[in-house]
């Protein structure tokens, strides 16, 4: 009997301790460092002399809302070095720089840690497909090019330095009411990072942070899930 | 506010025009700093002008982060014009034959292609035949934002023109003394169905208003000089630093 009790007592907190998990990893995300006007959810994970892009798999939305006191809502990955150089490469909705604004999903991406902005008018994306996000700057052949899906997005030579770092975020302009990942259930991505040789690798970690009411869960150690709004 | 404003702004010019005594208008439209009352009135700028007469308005929202400003990545500062940025909208309008025009059944059929539902409006910018058919204006979106100081207005102007020039839009003579950058392009390959674009900026102390123009083949600075005038001379009238 005293066998069935612990084996019951075992069960029941076995089941506890499933459950709690996932609770506490999105309340002990950090909180990202951010303004007034911009709610990040971001995944960063390592660097080194060898990484020349990087990329995610996830799903481009399906449901979204941009509401009366908002700008845009985006997520995208990130490549960067120490020197100031930044290349991002995703998609929004809402407010752009050279697109003003859009109702649907476009490719876009940025030079400089987001001075210089091209939104991609013509590139409308598949809703809620399987989609490939990727930024690439390969150092051998000053190849620079950014891929969303189907398009491919050339921001000309951009030459980085090494090391540089993996990164990818979701992203919105608001205070309340804009979903970040497209919907409340969240978006799932999947990081890579591109080798010099250009083979893809599935990161090995990443460190997550998040600003109420916006989230970010942690999956695996190349997956996360962001949502909120 | 606006339609109080609006109505105000009005009912002066006409007694102004009328009895020829600039010191009245002169009195009511005092310099004054800018403040919270001029903020958010901007985006009506172009109303009432027979250019945009049958467009509906499309978007009509505040705007918090102003421009656009992705680009935060960990330990990196915001940007001038982030860190600076008060308050903001967008209004944007849409002509009348790209929403109910004959056109509008293919642009529905090609966003539902794309899973996209069918609203009251289609998918923007418009890409396609209804570009191809209609070589005027289509689209207008009238974008104000307000920063704590020049500066971060000015850091906002340098971004926008970087990223204007990356796009491949060309800066292009202003029509209009007034305007601190005007540019023009196409809204992706020159192949006539993507839409061409002209945009305005104006600066009026630490608050810039951006008129986009976009539409078919025949836009041109010409097409739209009646707007973009009316729209800046409110502008400076309404809330001079």
């Amino acid at each position: 009997m005293k066998r069935l009790l612990r084996l019951i007592t075992a069960v029941v907190l076995a089941a506890a301790s499933t459950a709690l998990p996932q609770t506490s990893t999105v309340a002990l995300a950090a909180e990202c460092q951010h303004d007034s006007v911009h709610y990040y959810a971001q995944a960063l994970s390592g660097y080194s002399n060898s990484v020349s892009g990087t990329g995610a798999w996830t799903t481009s939305w399906s449901t979204w809302y941009v509401s009366t006191s908002n700008g845009f809502s985006d997520v995208a990955v990130w490549l960067w070095d120490d020197s100031g150089h930044f290349l991002e490469g995703g998609f929004y909705t809402g407010a752009g720089v050279t697109v003003p604004w859009t109702n649907s999903m476009l490719p876009y991406y940025t030079l400089d840690n987001g001075q210089h902005e091209h939104d991609y008018a013509g590139d409308v994306l598949t809703t809620n497909a399987n989609t490939w996000m990727e930024v690439h700057d390969q150092p051998s052949t000053y190849s620079t090019y950014v891929k969303i899906q189907s398009f491919y997005l050339y921001p000309g030579t951009y030459t980085m330095l090494t090391p540089r770092h993996n990164f990818s975020q979701g992203e919105v302009a608001t205070n309340t009411s804009t979903w970040m990942g497209g919907s409340g259930s969240g978006e799932t991505f999947s990081g890579l990072w591109s080798d010099s040789g250009g083979s893809w690798h599935y990161w090995g970690f990443h460190n997550d942070c998040a600003n109420t009411p916006y989230w970010i869960k942690s999956v695996s150690s190349d997956s996360w899930t962001i949502g909120g709004r | 506010m606006p339609h109080r404003r609006t109505v105000a702004v009005a009912a002066i010019a006409a007694i102004a025009v009328a009895v020829g005594a600039s010191a009245i208008y002169a009195a009511v439209m005092s310099p004054r700093s800018p403040s919270a009352a001029c903020i958010g009135d901007y985006q009506h700028v172009v109303e009432g002008n027979d250019a945009l007469k049958g467009f509906a308005v499309l978007v009509d929202e505040e705007l918090p982060a102003g421009a656009v400003d992705r680009g935060h990545v960990p330990g990196q500062p915001p940007q001038a014009y982030s860190g600076e940025f008060v308050s903001g909208h967008v209004r944007g309008y849409i002509s009348p034959i790209a929403v109910s025009g004959p056109d509008r059944p293919a642009m529905n059929a090609a966003a539902a292609s794309l899973g996209y539902p069918i609203g009251s409006f289609p998918l923007v910018p418009l890409v396609g035949p209804v570009v191809q058919h209609n070589p005027g204006l289509l689209e207008l979106y009238v974008t104000e934002a307000t920063f704590k100081s020049t500066t971060g207005l000015e850091s906002w102007l340098a971004m926008k023109k970087a990223s204007f020039v990356d796009a491949g839009y060309a800066v292009s003579p202003a029509p209009d003394p007034r305007i601190a950058l005007s540019t023009t392009g196409v809204m992706g390959p020159s192949d006539g169905l993507h839409e061409k674009i002209l945009t305005f900026d104006v600066a009026n102390g630490p608050t810039a208003l951006e008129l986009d123009f976009q539409g078919g083949t025949d836009l041109s600075a010409d097409h739209v000089a009646s707007v973009v005038t009316a729209a800046i001379d409110r502008f400076a009238n309404d809330c001079t630093p």
